[in-house]
C-alpha cells in the first residue's frame, strides 16, 4: 500500500528527514513514535505535498503510484488523508459547504458522480454524531471558535466522510481527553479493514490503547531507528526516547 | 482664477477651459479651475492622479448616444433612472412617495461639495440637475443606472429625504471604451430618515470615472452604503458625510476586486458634528496582477461631538507581488469623550489554509477562490436587501472564476 523509500526532505535547505523508509501493507495500522523534532510532522506534510517541504531524494508510492509527482489535491483524490496536528480556523468559510465541495472535488477527480445535497446532509449528520459534533458546530464557519479537541473531532469527521484509502494521523491524540481518545479509536476501528491503511504519528502510547497497531516504528534524527510489534510502544512508554536520540 | 489651467494646462484641461468659455464661465467652473484636474501633488489625490490619467483631450460624449450595457440588477424590481452619458431618462411613474424632475442646473454647490474640484466640474458642466425627493417609507429601490460611452460626460443629482423618510438607492456605474464620467450627487437626509445606497461599479480598462456623493444627515438619520468596485483605468468613488444631527449614524461596507492594471479608489470623509453619532466602516480589497486599490478614510470629530462612536477597518489581500494597496485611515478628533478606532492591514493569501484545503481535495483555483470569498464575505452580509446583495455576490463569483 504505502511504500516510502529512502526519503530525504529539507525545509529551507535544512535536511529533516534523512533516508526514511517505511512499508505499510494494505489492511495494517502502523504507528510512528518519536521525540519532538525527530521529523514526524515533516513526514506527514511531505507525503501530503506541502510546498515548502522539499523532497531531495527517495520515493513515496501509494499502491505503486508515485505520490511525489502529484499535487496535494490529486493525492487526496487518490485516497490520501492527513489529519492535521494543528487544524486551522478558516473564517468566512461555511463548514458544510467546504466539506461538501471537497468531497465532490475528490469524487469528480475519481470519475464518480457528485453527491447530492440531501445525501450529503444525511451523511454529515450521521458522522457528526459519531465524532460528537453538534449541528450548531456544523453551521459555524470552519473551526472558528472551536477548542483544540473540537478541531480534532472535525478532522475525524472529515476522515469518516471521505473514507480515505490511506490516512496519516499527525498527533491526533494531542490535547484530547479520554472520551475524545476513545472516539478517535472508534472512528479508526470502524474504517479499519482490508484495502485501507493508517499511519498513526504520536508521542505517547495512550492512543495506541484504543487503536492497536500492527507495527510500531521509532523515528529519530530523520530516519526509522527501530521497528517492532505493539509491545515496542509500551517499552517506549517505560524507558523514553533518550536511547534513540543519543543514537541518532 | 483659473491660474493653474492657464499656466500649464494639459490638452484635456485646455479643452475644458475652451468648453467653459463657450458656455459662459460659472462660479462652479472657477472653483474647479483653482486646481484643474486633481493630480498626485495634491494630498487627497496622491494615489489617484486624474490629470495624469487623462492628458489627451477627450471630447464630450454625444448626448443621446445609445450605449448597450445589460443591467446587473435586472432581477431586482426597482424604479430605474438611466443616466447615459450624463443624460437622465426614466419611464413610468416613480414609486409612491418619490418625485423626480429635471431642472436647469446652476444651483450653488452644497457646502460639502464646494471645495471639491471634480464636484465643481460636474456642477459646471452638467446640462441639468436630476432632483429626487422622497417622503415616507419607500420600499421599491430607485436604481440610478449610470452608463458611460466614449467621451467625457457630467451629471448632477440632488436627493432630498424628508424627515422620517426611507429609501434604497442602487447606483450602478458601467462604461465602455475611453471615457471620463464625472458625477456629483448631493443629498440632504432629514431627521430620522434613512438612505441605503448600494453601489456596483465596473468600468472599462480605458475608462476614468469619478463620483462624489455628499450628504448631510439630520438628527437620528442613518446612511448605509455598500459598494463593490471592479475598477477601471482610474476610478474614484468618494463619499462625504456631515452627521449634523444628534444620534445620526453611518455604516459603510465596501470591496474592491481588481485585476490587470485596474485602479479603484474608495474615499470617504465623515464629519461627526453632533453628539452621539456612530460610524462603522469596513473596506476590503482583493488585488491581483498590477492592480492598485486605494482606500482613504477620514473621521472628523468636531468640538462638542461628544459620545461619538466610530470604527474603521481596511484590509487588503494581495494576490500578486505587483499588486498595490494604498491605505490612508485618518482620525481628526476635537472632542474628548469619544470612542474612535481604525485599523489597516495588508497580506497575502494564507498558505497554510490553502494547503489544508488542497489536502481535502480542492484544486488550487477552488481553494484560492474560497479563501478570497471568505475574506470578502462580510462586506455583503447585509441581511436586509437580500436580492441586491445577491447581485453583488454573483459579480464577485464571476470575478473569482477568472481571478482566483
Amino acid at each position: 500500500m504505502l511504500k516510502i523509500k529512502n526519503l530525504h526532505v529539507a525545509i529551507d535547505g535544512a535536511e529533516i528527514l534523512r533516508g526514511l523508509s517505511l512499508d505499510i501493507p494494505a489492511g495494517e495500522v502502523h504507528a510512528v513514535m518519536g521525540p519532538n523534532g525527530s521529523g514526524k510532522s515533516t513526514l506527514s506534510h511531505a507525503i501530503a505535498g506541502r510546498d515548502a517541504y522539499e523532497v531531495t531524494a527517495g520515493s513515496a508510492k501509494l499502491d505503486g503510484e508515485n505520490l511525489l509527482a502529484l499535487d496535494p489535491n490529486e493525492r487526496a483524490a487518490k485516497g490520501l488523508f492527513l489529519s492535521f496536528q494543528h487544524p486551522m480556523e478558516i473564517p468566512g468559510v461555511a463548514t458544510m459547504n467546504f466539506i461538501r465541495t471537497a468531497l465532490n472535488a475528490q469524487r469528480r477527480a475519481r470519475g464518480q458522480e457528485e453527491m447530492s445535497s440531501a445525501d450529503f446532509l444525511r451523511l454529515i449528520r450521521d458522522k457528526a454524531r459519531l465524532v460528537g459534533l453538534s449541528d450548531e458546530k456544523l453551521k459555524r464557519p470552519f473551526n472558528v471558535g472551536f477548542s483544540g479537541g473540537e478541531k480534532k473531532r472535525m478532522e475525524m469527521l472529515q476522515m469518516a466522510i471521505f473514507e480515505p484509502r490511506f490516512a496519516i494521523m499527525d498527533e491526533t491524540d494531542s490535547g484530547l481527553d479520554i472520551d475524545a481518545l476513545k472516539m478517535v479509536g472508534d472512528v479508526v476501528n470502524a474504517l479499519r479493514g482490508p484495502g485501507r491503511g493508517f499511519l498513526v504519528i504520536t508521542h505517547y502510547q495512550r492512543l495506541l490503547e484504543h487503536i492497536r497497531p500492527d507495527r510500531v516504528h521509532v523515528l529519530a534524527g530523520g530516519r526509522i531507528v527501530k521497528s517492532g510489534g505493539p509491545e515496542l510502544a509500551e517499552e517506549l512508554e517505560r524507558s523514553g526516547y533518550d536511547q534513540y536520540t543519543e543514537a541518532a | 482664477m483659473g491660474q493653474t489651467l492657464l499656466i500649464n494646462p494639459t490638452a484635456m484641461e485646455a479643452g475644458l477651459l475652451a468648453s467653459a468659455e463657450a458656455r459662459g464661465r460659472s462660479p462652479a467652473f472657477d472653483a474647479f479651475a483653482k486646481t484643474g484636474l486633481p493630480h498626485r501633488r495634491l494630498e487627497a489625490w496622491k494615489w489617484t492622479d486624474v490629470r495624469g490619467a487623462m492628458r489627451a483631450a477627450l471630447p464630450e460624449a454625444a448626448s443621446g448616444a445609445e450605449v448597450i450595457a445589460p443591467s446587473s440588477f435586472s432581477a431586482v424590481d426597482a424604479f430605474e433612472i438611466t443616466v447615459m452619458n450624463g443624460a437622465a431618462e426614466w419611464s413610468g411613474a416613480p414609486p409612491q412617495g418619490v418625485a423626480v424632475e429635471l431642472a436647469k442646473s446652476g444651483e450653488a454647490l452644497s457646502p460639502l461639495a464646494a471645495d471639491h474640484p471634480l464636484g465643481s466640474l460636474a456642477a459646471a458642466f452638467a446640462n441639468n440637475t436630476l432632483n429626487i425627493s422622497i417622503t415616507g417609507g419607500v420600499a421599491r429601490p430607485i436604481h440610478l443606472r449610470r452608463i458611460a460611452g466614449a467621451g467625457a460626460s457630467y451629471s448632477r443629482v440632488r436627493i432630498k429625504l424628508a424627515d422620517g423618510a426611507s429609501a434604497t438607492l442602487i447606483e450602478s456605474f458601467d462604461g465602455a471604451g475611453a471615457y471620463f464620467a464625472n458625477s456629483l450627487t448631493e443629498a440632504a437626509i432629514g431627521a430620522n430618515a434613512k438612505l441605503t445606497r448600494d453601489i456596483l461599479q465596473d468600468g472599462s480598462d480605458e475608462g476614468v470615472e469619478t463620483a462624489l456623493f455628499a450628504a448631510s444627515l439630520g438628527a437620528g438619520a442613518a446612511f448605509h452604503q455598500t459598494a463593490l468596485l471592479l475598477g477601471g483605468k482610474l476610478i474614484r468613488m468618494e463619499t462625504r458625510l456631515a452627521l449634523e444631527g444628534a444620534g445620526a449614524s453611518a455604516d459603510f461596507k465596501s470591496a474592491s476586486i481588481l485585476s490587470g492594471a485596474r485602479h479603484a479608489d474608495l474615499t470617504t470623509h465623515i464629519a461627526h458634528q453632533s453628539t452621539g453619532c456612530a460610524t462603522r466602516q469596513i473596506h476590503k480589497s482583493a488585488l491581483r496582477d498590477r492592480a492598485r486599490g486605494v482606500f482613504q478614510g477620514k473621521f472628523l470629530v468636531a468640538r462638542g461631538a461628544q459620545k461619538t462612536d466610530a470604527e474603521m477597518q481596511a484590509k487588503a489581500l494581495l494576490l500578486s507581488d505587483t499588486a498595490e494597496a494604498n491605505h490612508k485611515p485618518e482620525l481628526e478628533i476635537y472632542a474628548d469623550d469619544v470612542q474612535c478606532a481604525h485599523g489597516s492591514t495588508a497580506g497575502a493569501i494564507d498558505e497554510e489554509a490553502l494547503f489544508y484545503m488542497r489536502q481535502r481535495g480542492l484544486d488550487e483555483h477552488q481553494a484560492r477562490a474560497l479563501l478570497i470569498e471568505a475574506f470578502l464575505a462580510d462586506v455583503f452580509d447585509g441581511a436586509e436587501r437580500i436580492n441586491i446583495a445577491e447581485v453583488m455576490r454573483q459579480r464577485m463569483h464571476a470575478w473569482l472564476e477568472k481571478a482566483a
